[in-house]
């Protein structure tokens, strides 16, 4: 028996050595190589964030053309107070653009408010601003008057040889396009938003920074990624019970608060279809996946925008 | 935005997979099973050749006998001789008889009414006996070949699932934290079926051995009580 022992060790001995040392290791899965294909990143966010204005067109305006580019843009960073300039600078733009405006387009006729007026209750946003000019400077309030003189005439004819001296690349396509909806040529606006210009900017030189307010990006909306990606943050915890599979109509809609650090403050559920148990178990779950993802991880730039933010919960997203 | 995007957990690095780094990082459940295989595997083979050699010279002594029983020599002559060696097998068988033989002859009178019926007790014993040595080890064979698959598969089970513990606390389902822990469990299996197929074979090859051989005994100890009842029988 014990021969049989030793030889019955040895054996194993052998094979076990042979298996570790000359058994091959697994290969690895030789993956066939495939062309590189040019794949260019481009995030969403630039196509979406239009919210800041472009340097070239305030130089557009200042040659008196009936491109009134910004008139559109603006009214979102002047519902923000805090943006307003210094009176003394907003001098020293409004002067000079006005310069520029009178000196290029017109002769002098008379001075009458009433027709800035008018353009000015055209559009309900814009209106706390006449006031804020008017109390900072009473002075340019004849001034603007030249333009409203020259806008039944001088804008047909001045639409296309004026635009020539600025250089052809400067016009974007948002300009065109906005140039062909807008028949008014508003030149008091035009001043006002002049007066918006940052002060880093200065002149009327192409270093003008901007025709929103240097805070213009935090008036921007989230972005289409952004909201994403906070969406996707959310849906990591969301985790609906099995029978909203059931393809019920239960949609939760959840204002959330959050703090600068991205956690939850407060959350309210603020709209919501659907009734029954179902529903409130559907709630509690996305109640709990709001709380259970944070904090969440949004652009700290923005946090006036995502401070409240409202989430709706579809379960049938998830299927 | 892009750091928000979180890819996944940190990938595991490829290590290597030879058996040794497998059996390593294998669970402790795991590696007793897989030790237990091992010894099981080593005793198995330890029998196998231990029985293999043994049934080997049993049949050649058998065979051997059976040529010098039926040599025509004096049955006292070939007693004698196989008396005073420790024998095995026919030999035993034979030399059984014939001290029972040999016993009722030694008084006076010869008891001779019941002898062939205690001549064959005496050889069914031997016989019982012979059979019974042949086929010690041979459970081990047979529960080895049964119950080391089974085994094996524990190993596994229980391999795979503290994997899946890995991987619920990994909080990831990349096929390269599975991998590992499963590739360790599956050894567990492969050394259950190592240990237990031979076994099954050599059982099942032994088992018949042992059978052959006894029915080669059962056939000489009737032929040599037909010679001693004849005997008996002229005598009385």
């Amino acid at each position: 028996m014990r021969a049989a022992l030793i030889v019955s060790a040895v054996l194993h001995l052998a094979i076990l050595a042979a298996a570790i040392f000359s058994l091959p290791a697994a290969e690895t899965y030789a993956t066939p190589s495939v062309n590189a294909l040019p794949v260019e990143i481009v995030t969403i966010a630039d196509e979406t964030d239009l919210t800041v204005g472009n340097p070239e067109e305030t130089e557009v305006v200042e040659d008196a053309g009936p491109e009134t580019v910004e008139a559109e843009e603006p009214p979102a960073p002047e519902e923000q107070p805090g943006a307003t300039d210094t009176p003394a600078e907003r001098i020293a733009t409004d002067e000079n653009a006005i310069d520029t405006t009178a000196v290029s387009a017109a002769p002098e006729p008379a001075g009458e408010p009433e027709p800035v007026q008018e353009t000015v209750e055209a559009e309900p946003e814009p209106e706390p601003q006449p006031e804020q000019t008017v109390a900072a400077l009473p002075e340019p309030e004849p001034e603007p008057t030249p333009e409203p003189a020259e806008e039944p005439a001088p804008t047909p004819e001045t639409v296309v040889p004026s635009r020539k001296p600025t250089p052809p690349p400067r016009r974007t396509q948002q300009a065109r396009v906005q140039r062909e909806t807008q028949e008014t040529f508003d030149a008091d606006r035009l001043s006002q938003l002049i007066n918006r210009t940052a002060p880093s900017g200065g002149g009327s030189g192409a270093s003008q920074a901007s025709v929103g307010t240097e805070s213009g990006r935090q008036e921007a909306s989230l972005t289409l990624s952004e909201k994403d990606a906070l969406r996707a943050q959310m849906q990591r915890c969301w985790n609906p019970p099995i029978g909203l599979a059931g393809g019920q109509d239960i949609i939760i809609q959840v204002q959330i608060g959050l703090m600068p650090d991205g956690s939850v403050e407060s959350i309210d559920q603020i709209g919501a279809q659907g009734v029954g148990s179902l529903y409130d178990v559907a709630a509690d779950a996305a109640r709990r996946a709001v709380l259970q993802c944070q904090p969440y991880r949004l652009p700290p730039e923005k946090y006036e925008v995502w401070k409240d933010v409202q989430v709706s919960f579809d379960p049938r997203e998830l299927f | 935005m892009g750091d928000a995007v979180t890819t996944g957990a940190a990938l595991a690095s490829p290590g290597d997979f030879s058996l040794l780094a497998l059996f390593l990082e294998a669970h402790i459940v795991v590696k007793l099973v897989m030790i237990g295989l091992l010894l099981a595997s080593f005793w198995c083979w330890a029998i196998i050749f231990y029985k293999t050699v043994a049934f080997r010279r049993l049949r050649a002594r058998i065979l051997a006998f059976e040529d010098d029983f039926w040599s025509g020599q004096s049955l006292e002559e070939l007693y004698r001789k196989q008396s005073e060696e420790q024998s095995d097998g026919l030999a035993a068988v034979f030399v059984a008889a014939m001290r029972e033989w040999k016993r009722s002859h030694e008084g006076e009178k010869p008891a001779l009414a019941s002898l062939a019926q205690r001549i064959d007790r005496v050889m069914t014993m031997t016989l019982a006996r012979e059979g019974e040595e042949m086929e010690r080890g041979l459970t081990v064979l047979a529960s080895t070949g049964s119950a080391a698959p089974f085994i094996g598969l524990f190993g596994t089970v229980w391999g795979i699932m503290s994997s899946f513990q890995a991987i619920a606390a990994s909080e990831s389902t990349n096929l390269a934290v599975v991998a590992p822990g499963i590739a360790e469990a599956l050894l567990a299996t492969a050394l259950g079926l190592l240990a237990a197929i031979p076994a099954t074979i050599f059982y099942n090859k032994l088992a018949s051995d042992v059978g052959r051989i006894t029915q080669q005994m059962e056939g000489f100890a009737d032929e040599f009580l037909a010679i001693l009842s004849r005997e008996i029988d002229e005598r009385l």
